[in-house]
């Protein structure tokens, strides 16, 4: 047995494609005392989202519209239990203190055997294609419409950087310091931001800095929200 | 007749999501039309975000019926020195093209946009970690037969498309295709979806590197202050719109020393003073959070039109450090200090996120901006004055002996930076090299020791770990790591 319990990283696809045979069962069989942790975003593949029996159904897709549905299949982890996985936990992928907690206490505790942490958060892709429709058309009929964006503020930015080196996300980029006394360039949200809030949870985590913005911008508002917009 | 000796090939490197695949298509429809054998195969990177994809495409341009029943045989991978066309959406995109040995000066017509999409590598740098975008155009100018380079991210923006259509044009404007300028608009046309804005798309990119109109100006570089003038003034403003007259007049009389030495020093000197002397504490980040010019900024970053509101949650996380930064020096000096006895400094962090934009938020976050009259009684604020004049008695010190030297002791300031854990791990850093190598240097030549200090410098912007300043300095660097966070 090894000094240090290793750390496994697999996707839901991989998980169904291999990783439940070769990976989980051989482990149970030979006694592993590692961490396995399952990336369970609901889809194989990068670009082609197909599907796989874990994924979320029609119905609970059509339910959750712009949040994660990725919850309302547990075929997975019935799975893991079904096969003698004794240690399991199911962490929403983008709560990230909890899912630190979650680290924490599969690498230390004194239990033996596997222990599986499943990280769910559905696929940020999938619910943009799920949501742009269903939003084209309340914006076209006027009703309400919360888009939502992160954002970095420019002048409290010290372009240390430390938030990218926590998240790889493309749309947390950098840009030229827009202040003349200043050398290195600031983070920077730009468009293609999905508003999944991963970096601003990340820095939340991470004590890293109070740069971050979620911003809520009210397409066709209503009148109360007019009223409270104008109170400030 | 005379048939053609080889088929053209045509290298694509892309982006993910930039439709590669797609302009792929459009140009293996295009030469279909046109009856010419043509092949075209990918490679799929990390698709969809921003992983690079390539395609590699040959067509033979002669047509299939005058061929006479033989088939041109085609490859499925390129080899350095025989591309035609190499295509790049984004410039170090071109850049690794040419690296790899596709762009040679006797064959090949690089197409390539100018704009950058930055990798992971160059944004987590600790400082200025981008590539410098100029050399990848000067290499173009002199490895490329022709390269035709504009910034046709801006022109797929402004046609309301995606860049492939603008590449797609700019390939068939620089006339190195086989394939007429009807054959190429007809496949997008074919493809249906969005075909109008990519024929927009199309047309802007063709027109430009068809020399029938110019290329859009490239982006204004940033304002930076250089001129000691000009550092002073945006210096003294900043800081009586820090802490008041009196505190900017305090900067004049800390960069009086200076103004009778060398230019440039004082010019760094006094930008560097500026930024530390407006040191972001949680009295400053208040204040600029809860400004109108801040709301007005968010609204034009996220695109918000007028009539809509925004609703603006700041994610802000306190802790001991921040509470004993507004304490009275005593108490905050105590408190900090039985803070890291204990390895507690991360420990009580309150998670919050303040809804800024609503009266009560605003009213939370503004009433500690208006603590602004207290700060020079605070702890923070006496740490870092001790700091800033420790600082600019080394800085004068050097100076006497050797400007260049000075300088580099001036720069230093640079390593202090950020927030809670971020600006301890600069602050040691700073600290440590002014302990190894300004104030017991190992050469008495200020050269060596100027060059040390850079040394140590970059070395501590190199990793956020401290293993790089370490072995610069020959010793760990050890700050107070995270102890017990929960």
């Amino acid at each position: 047995m090894s000094a240090k319990r290793p750390v496994a990283v697999m996707g839901d696809g991989g998980f169904w494609h291999n990783g439940l045979l070769s990976g989980v069962a051989s482990n149970l069989l030979n006694r592993g005392d590692g961490v396995l942790v399952v990336m369970k975003n609901g889809y194989a593949s990068a670009t082609g989202t197909q599907e796989l029996i874990s994924s979320p159904t029609e119905e609970a897709r059509e339910q959750a519209l712009g949040r994660s549905a990725a919850h309302s299949d547990r075929t997975i982890e019935n799975t893991l239990r079904g096969l003698g996985v004794k240690w399991l936990r199911t962490v929403n992928n983008y709560r990230v203190r909890e899912m630190a907690k979650a680290y924490r206490e599969a690498m230390t505790t004194p239990e033996k055997g596997l222990k599986v942490i499943v990280a769910e958060g559905e696929c940020q892709l999938e619910r943009q294609r799920r949501l742009r429709p269903g939003v084209a058309k309340k914006l076209a009929s006027g009703e309400r419409v919360v888009r939502v964006k992160y954002g970095v503020d420019e002048d409290t930015c010290t372009g240390d950087h430390s938030c990218i080196r926590l998240s790889g996300c493309p749309t947390l980029t950098v840009k030229d310091n827009p202040d003349p006394l200043r050398r290195d360039p600031v983070a920077s949200v730009i468009d293609g931001c999905v508003g999944c809030g991963l970096c601003g949870e990340n820095a939340h985590a991470a004590v890293l800095c109070p740069s971050f913005y979620r911003a809520e911008v009210i397409q066709n508002p209503t009148l109360w929200d007019r009223i409270v917009s104008r109170i400030l | 007749m005379s048939l053609p000796q080889r088929p053209i090939t045509l290298l694509i490197a892309a982006l993910g999501g930039e439709g590669g695949g797609v302009m792929a298509d459009w140009l293996m429809e295009a030469a279909t039309q046109c009856g010419f054998p043509a092949q075209a195969t990918s490679i799929p990177g990390v698709a969809q975000r921003t992983g690079a994809t390539t395609y590699y495409l040959e067509i033979y341009p002669a047509r299939r019926q005058d061929l006479g029943g033989r088939e041109p045989v085609l490859s499925l991978t390129p080899s350095p020195g025989n591309v035609d066309v190499m295509v790049a959406s984004e410039l170090i995109e071109a850049g690794r093209a040419m690296q790899n040995g596709f762009v040679s000066p006797e064959r090949t017509t690089l197409i390539a946009s100018t704009h950058r999409i930055y990798a992971t590598v160059e944004k987590m740098q600790m400082g200025d970690g981008r590539f410098d975008g100029d050399k990848v155009a000067a290499a173009a100018g002199q490895l490329a037969k022709q390269a035709v380079l504009f910034d046709m991210r801006k022109l797929a923006q402004e046609s309301g498309t995606v860049i492939n259509a603008v590449l797609f044009g700019a390939m068939a404007g620089s006339g190195v295709l086989p394939l007429p300028r009807a054959a190429c608009e007809q496949a997008i046309r074919g493809a249906g979806r969005g075909a109008e804005a990519s024929l927009r798309g199309f047309a802007a990119g063709f027109d430009i590197a068809a020399g029938q109109r110019p290329a859009p100006p490239p982006p204004e570089p940033p304002k930076r202050a250089t001129q000691l003038e000009d550092i002073l003034e945006l210096g003294r403003e900043r800081l009586k719109d820090y802490q008041g007259e009196r505190y900017a007049a305090l900067y004049e009389e800390r960069m009086k020393p200076f103004l009778a030495g060398d230019p440039r020093l004082a010019a760094e000197v006094a930008r560097h003073l500026a930024l530390w002397m407006a040191y972001e504490d949680i009295i400053r980040v208040a204040d600029l959070k809860t400004r109108a010019s801040r709301f007005a900024r968010v609204r034009k970053e996220v695109g918000a039109k007028s009539g809509e509101p925004v609703v603006v949650i700041d994610y802000l996380k306190p802790g001991i450090e921040e509470f004993a930064s507004i304490l009275p020096a005593a108490l905050g000096k105590r408190l900090v200090a039985w803070a890291e006895r204990r390895g507690k400094l991360d420990a009580y962090n309150v998670g919050m996120h303040v809804r800024t934009s609503s009266l009560p938020g605003f009213l939370l976050v503004r009433s500690l901006a208006w603590l602004k009259p207290w700060r020079p009684m605070s702890y923070r604020y006496r740490e870092e004055q001790q700091l800033i004049e420790g600082w600019l008695g080394l800085v004068a010190d050097a100076a006497k002996r050797d400007a260049a030297l000075a300088a580099e002791v001036a720069e230093c300031a640079r390593l202090i930076k950020g927030y809670g854990e971020t600006h301890r791990r600069g602050k040691a850093n700073f600290l440590a090299i002014v302990d190894a190598l300004i104030q017991n240097p190992a050469t008495a030549s200020p050269r060596e020791q100027a060059a040390a200090i850079r040394q140590a410098r970059e070395a501590a912007l190199a990793d956020p770990e401290g293993k790089a300043l370490g072995s610069a300095l020959g010793k760990p660097v050890v700050w107070l790591k995270p102890v017990g966070r929960t």
